[in-house]
């Protein structure tokens, strides 16, 4: 698929600061409620890598440009500070006893304990790491690819729907509580800034509606009151989950890219 | 695509947004509640929002409303109505919400031009071609803009790109062929602006240019046609009278062309029987006629031909080109002595003037 200028300028941009280039592609294995992903160079892999969807964009130049942006970010750090982000065993372990104890499914078989576990922790702790940072990858590309605009546009839509399914009735029903409050106070956030980017108050609705909005518009304002510069996205996403109440919950070692 | 939807179970929804008497879920009260909120909320909203609510689910779908014109088709509309300054104040507005957003700086941009505030009007239009390079009609709106501001190099340039991005657009040629000819590039304005009448038969001032750009090639008998094109497409408007001068001009040439600095005897002979027939004649009646001819010398007489070929309705009889030319500088030098009817014919009219004292 023959990819736009403002892709093709991007993946210039990353391999000029990277030294190493960037492969997209297509991957059908990747979970449906991620739109793309970015894998940074290391060890072995001399390329980055973005993969995404193959049914769900017909023109992934958005989605390529967005994971890219992360790449950027990472690099725009000098080597000694940048640093990645892995999940500790506090999270799992709270993350357990949250569905052990959780009184809307008494009885889960050890298994199904087991793989929901492993579903949360994981998915809460991707949202804390990459939703603070996602909006200014966002705000990068509105000022910079404009052309991009209508594919944006189309993204955030779908992430808003798949966001918006947290406050389903099979969802909610099945959740636990303290898991739907910090996934939903993350997602009111996101919601919060778009309706104010798209000029659609509406979008914030669903989470007035249930009582999250409060919630994601302390996260708003604290990732508005930090200023936009890479070297602050380690402290936007610290500050983040201390509102969250997820201190503990993963931990930053030096990055791999920076040896 | 906008349109949202999101289902929440009724035990999820936030209370204390409702009446106190209201918020039990599974009551007849819950549900007219939750209903009423809902759609106060999209009331402000805009859009259709469709809202259920039952026992098991609260579900929302909304959607913008296809019929109700986007922020700036109003301010366009506004614009073709008169309202210009309104108008862009509008636009200005739109554009600090949507910086960005080509379709606010091109009509903005436009908007501006058309108001005579052309830096400011080129700033816009730039910006909207460097984040649109390939809109053509941007590139026109800004060549436009730049030319109004006498930067004819400039604008040519970028009408050129227009053109190559869209060789069909009229437009586009017209503006690059107005812009040749501002740079005196005669014969290349006069290939455009013929691609551009080929593109588009009824453009009126793509004919009047091509007039303009043929009489100053050269090529009079073609620019008569030009401009004769352009007078017969609406006679009545400005394009219809800048034709009418230029063809006047070009007559006026044509007849200097064939002076040789000696009087033309013709001319001094018509002159005389001009004189005599208004001699018979009060004030008014010579008006009536000088008037009458004036007008129909609007489109340029044709005063290389002998051809007697037109006639009027306050005197009888049929004329050629020159003989009416002379009649309207003798009625005019009767009735308001000195007037310049841009035929240079005082010799000849003083010629007739004391061969008509020497006959009396």
């Amino acid at each position: 698929m023959a990819l736009g200028k403002s892709v093709e300028k991007v993946l210039r941009l990353v391999e000029e600061t990277t030294g190493l280039p960037v492969h997209a592609e297509p991957d059908s294995n990747l979970p449906r409620n991620i739109l793309a992903q970015l894998t940074i160079a290391r060890g072995k892999m001399p390329f980055h890598l973005v993969a995404y969807q193959p049914d769900r964009s017909a023109t992934p130049d958005y989605l390529i440009v967005y994971q890219c942006g992360f790449a950027l970010r990472h690099y725009a750090v000098p080597t000694q500070d940048r640093v990645d982000f892995a999940g500790t065993e506090l999270a799992e372990q709270t993350v357990r006893e949250w569905i052990s104890n959780n009184p809307k499914t008494p009885g889960l078989e050890q298994s199904a304990i087991d793989g929901l576990t492993g579903f949360l922790f994981n998915g809460i702790l991707k949202q804390l790491r990459s939703m603070p940072t996602g909006l200014r990858v966002d705000s990068w590309i509105m000022a910079e690819y404009p052309d991009l605009a209508s594919l944006q546009r189309e993204a955030v839509m779908r992430q808003l729907a798949d966001n918006a399914a947290g406050l389903r009735p099979n969802v909610q029903g099945m959740m636990p509580q303290p898991a739907l409050v910090t996934s939903l106070a993350m997602s009111a956030a996101f919601a919060i800034y778009w309706a104010e980017k798209l000029h659609q108050p509406q979008i914030t609705l669903p989470y007035r509606a249930t009582g999250h909005l409060a919630a994601g518009q302390g996260l708003f304002d604290l990732w508005c009151g930090i200023p936009d510069d890479p070297a602050n996205d380690r402290k936007v996403i610290d500050t983040w989950a201390t509102m969250l109440g997820l201190q503990g919950w993963y931990r930053w070692i030096p990055s791999a890219t920076g040896n | 695509m906008d349109q949202q939807t999101f289902t929440i179970p009724p035990s999820a929804f936030d209370a204390t947004l409702l009446p106190p008497e209201a918020r039990a879920p599974g009551t007849p009260a819950f549900r007219d509640a939750v209903t009423a909120f809902l759609q106060q909320q999209f009331l402000g909203f805009g859009g259709r929002a469709n809202i259920l609510v039952d026992d098991r689910n609260i579900a929302v779908a909304w959607s913008p409303d296809a019929t109700r014109p986007k922020p700036l088709e109003v301010v366009v509309s506004q614009i073709h109505l008169g309202r210009r300054a309104e108008g862009i104040q509008l636009l200005e507005l739109l554009l600090s919400r949507q910086p960005d957003d080509v379709d606010v700086l091109y009509t903005l941009g436009i908007a501006l031009s058309d108001a005579g505030k052309l830096e400011a009007a080129e700033r816009y239009l730039r910006r909207a071609t460097e984040l649109a390079p390939r809109f053509a009609n941007g590139l026109i709106a800004l060549g436009v803009a730049l030319s109004r501001q006498q930067k004819n190099t400039e604008a040519l340039e970028v009408l050129e790109s227009a053109v190559e991005l869209n060789p069909e657009n009229p437009w586009a040629r017209r503006n690059y062929g107005a812009t040749l000819l501002k740079l005196a590039r005669h014969e290349e304005a006069a290939e455009q602006l013929r691609k551009t009448v080929g593109l588009q038969p009824d453009n009126q001032p793509a004919w009047v240019g091509l007039g303009d750009a043929l009489r100053l090639a050269g090529e009079a008998k073609e620019a008569g046609l030009a401009y004769k094109q352009a007078v017969e497409l609406n006679p009545h408007n400005d394009f219809a009278e800048a034709a009418r001068q230029a063809s006047t001009k070009l007559a006026q040439v044509s007849f200097e062309n064939k002076k040789t600095g000696e009087l033309r005897q013709d001319a001094v002979q018509y002159c005389l029987a001009a004189i005599k027939e208004f001699s018979g004649k009060s004030k008014d009646e010579v008006q009536k006629i000088t008037f009458e001819i004036a007008m129909v010398g609007r489109n340029g007489f044709d005063t290389n031909s002998a051809e007697k070929k037109y006639q009027l309705k306050s005197m009888p009889g049929e004329f050629s080109g020159l003989q009416l030319v002379c009649y309207m500088h003798s009625g005019f030098q009767s009735i308001a002595p000195g007037t310049e009817t841009g035929f240079n014919l005082s010799g000849e009219y003083k010629a007739a003037l004391a061969l008509e004292g020497a006959r009396s």
